[in-house]
């Protein structure tokens, strides 16, 4: 680190006048190579120092090992302040060229000059002493703070690194727990779909309509459908609602007739079973999403496919969002793209994180249609990836805190809002040697991912298989 | 009989879904309705008001994208909106600020934690339909049946 200081600075008239009546003599002048010692601390000196040009490193050793550095004494400052005026001679650091250096001197013996200016050395040089005591307590203070920081940021490190063991412990029970319930999830929807098709086929039609396409109307839709069905066939408020919620068209339903209010509970019963079964396999994904997410903070496991199709990436990514996407129009503009040595679980890591942020930051606008685009193209030597949203943007002093984690714009946890996925796609794209890049503006956000073709994680690191975060 | 109106918002329609199911034992006497966000809300709260319905119940959840559930319950109760309407909110994660700014400014009468038992939040909903009944000065005695006899305050 540099440190800029004011110290014994040769500025004022004061100590020009110092300078050029002490410090001109050329035969009191030595030069000194990069690397070379001027002084050792503990060791002898009886000089007063001024550089002429050059950098000096003032070093003392450090208790329990090492080396700090005290001072850095560019031209016109002075070096050995310390031990020449407290008359001890004996040298507080050790002083190491840094750049070619000249420096002029003067010793102990050094007679006073104009005694008009102060009867004794010392009086005539405080005010290089006092600056230069300013200085050491700047510099002290300074060394100071930075340890403050260090120890600040190695406290977070242990706290995320901790958090991460933790997480990989809760992540491992979780998935358990997730597996079971989405195994078992499964063996009685076959089982249902099985039951139906044998007992009662027309039910299953109801079932499958639940299960296939789920609950995808707004709660709105839903009302107005059913105010429609109720005017045009007279239904209870109950019976149309339960009609309305299946997506069931009022041409699709006309075939009941008069016994649409009979049926209405019975497709209803069959189609929120079906519906039921998407919801917990949704459910099931979101979890596995969330575990998946908070294991990365710890070690994980990429196995590297060295012909990845991109674009394959974000589809499995998009099967994975299909629930939030919902709310939002979704426009794909995929290019043909060269395959890329990287790990698909790692990619769809990435796309997962910028679409959800994507999705996310349109819901806290609910005034317009919210829309995503995500485009992929290749270039030369990258593949280019970009997550557009035409959401309220990012505010300007925010940009530079995104990609940190636990920062997170989300109100009050909303969603996993951790704060980690930007923090885990900035780690993940640079471990492949491509970075993101991010413009926002109220309207339009853009979050761009570029990753090498070639050269790139799968070569230039060797085929890896494993490592930690 | 004319039934009472519960209105449920909540912007996951999975979390809505499953209420809609556990309060089916309760479909004699209440109709629910379904938002997926505070705003909406207000669009079926001021169509109810016009209409003088008997809005007994409110669930809501508590974070939601845009306005979250004890800031709608805070305005609607500062307004003097729907003064013997009950309110319960739903919540994932509350902290002890939220719990002492829903209790003081947005005058909740239910906490129920997400992930909820659906026996205790029948008999939950069911102690606050009553005590709307009760409050509102609504002839009881078709309702009574499914409700509870026993009432808060």
């Amino acid at each position: 680190m540099t440190v800029s200081t004011t110290t014994s600075d040769a500025k004022s008239p004061d100590l020009s006048w110092l300078i050029s009546t002490y410090f001109s003599d050329p035969l009191r002048r030595i030069r000194l190579r990069k690397g070379e010692r001027l002084m050792v601390q503990g060791g002898y000196n009886d000089r007063l120092y001024l550089v002429l040009k050059g950098v000096l490193v003032g070093c003392v050793r450090a208790p329990g090992g090492g080396q700090y550095e005290l001072f850095r004494a560019t031209r016109n400052k002075f070096v050995g302040v310390y031990s020449f005026f407290s008359r001890t001679f004996v040298s507080s650091a050790t002083v190491i060229v840094e750049r070619d250096a000249e420096v002029a001197y003067i010793d102990q013996h050094q007679p006073v000059k104009d005694p008009s200016r102060g009867s004794s050395l010392f009086e005539q040089f405080m005010p290089v002493v006092v600056m230069d005591l300013k200085y050491r307590q700047q510099r002290e203070l300074q060394i100071a703070r930075e340890k403050e920081r260090a120890l600040r940021r190695l406290i977070h490190t242990e706290r995320l690194a901790s958090l991460g063991q933790m997480a990989a412990g809760i992540a491992h029970e979780l998935n358990n727990a997730v597996a079971v319930l989405e195994r078992n999830t499964e063996w009685l929807r076959e089982n249902l779909i099985r039951a139906l098709r044998e007992q009662s086929p027309e039910q299953l039609e109801y079932f499958r309509l639940g299960l296939e396409k789920g609950r995808w109307q707004s709660t709105r839709e839903v009302r107005q459908q059913a105010e429609v069905l109720e005017r045009a066939y007279g239904l209870s408020t109950e019976a149309a609602h339960k009609l309305a919620e299946t997506g069931l068209s009022a041409e699709q339903l006309a075939r009941y007739g008069k016994h649409l209010q009979v049926v209405a509970d019975v497709v209803h019963y069959y189609w929120q079973l079906g519906a039921t079964f998407r919801d917990m396999a949704v459910a099931a994904q979101h979890a596995a999403h969330v575990v998946k997410s908070v294991k990365y903070l710890a070690t994980q496991e990429t196995a590297i496919e060295p012909d990845l199709d991109v674009n394959k990436s974000i589809g499995e990514a998009l099967i994975l969002l299909s629930s939030p996407l919902r709310k939002v129009d979704l426009k794909l503009n995929l290019g043909e793209l060269p395959p890329i040595a990287a790990s698909k679980g790692e990619l769809v890591q990435v796309w997962s994180n910028l679409i959800r942020n994507a999705v996310e930051s349109l819901a806290t606008d609910s005034t317009k249609r919210g829309e995503v685009v995500i485009t992929s193209w290749a270039t030369d030597e990258v593949v280019h990836v970009s997550v557009q949203d035409n959401g309220p943007g990012i505010p300007k002093h925010m940009l530079p805190k995104i990609f940190q984690p636990n920062y997170t714009t989300k109100e009050k946890g909303l969603e996993f809002g951790l704060g980690l996925g930007l923090t885990i796609v900035e780690r993940i794209v640079h471990n492949y040697g491509g970075r993101v890049s991010v413009q926002s503006r109220p309207g339009r956000t853009v979050f761009t991912v570029t990753l090498p073709i070639r050269g790139g994680y799968g070569e230039a690191k060797g085929a890896l298989h494993r490592r930690s975060a | 009989m004319e039934k009472l109106k519960v209105l449920c918002i909540d912007d996951q329609r999975e979390v809505l879904a499953a209420l809609r199911k556990d309060l089916e034992p309760l479909a004699a006497v209440c109709t629910i309705i379904e938002c997926e966000s505070a705003a909406e809300a207000e669009e079926v709260l001021a169509e109810m008001e016009r209409r003088g319905d008997h809005l007994a119940l409110i669930i809501c959840d508590h974070i939601m994208p845009g306005k979250n559930g004890i800031d709608l319950l805070a305005e609607l109760t500062q307004a003097g909106r729907f003064p013997n309407t009950k309110k319960l909110l739903l919540t994932g994660l509350a902290t002890h600020e939220d719990t002492i700014y829903a209790i003081n400014e947005a005058h909740i009468d239910r906490y129920v934690e997400k992930p909820w038992d659906a026996s205790q939040l029948q008999q939950s909903v069911k102690i606050l339909l009553t005590t709307y009944l009760v409050r509102s000065g609504l002839e009881y005695q078709p309702y009574l049946e499914l409700l509870d006899k026993a009432s808060e305050g």
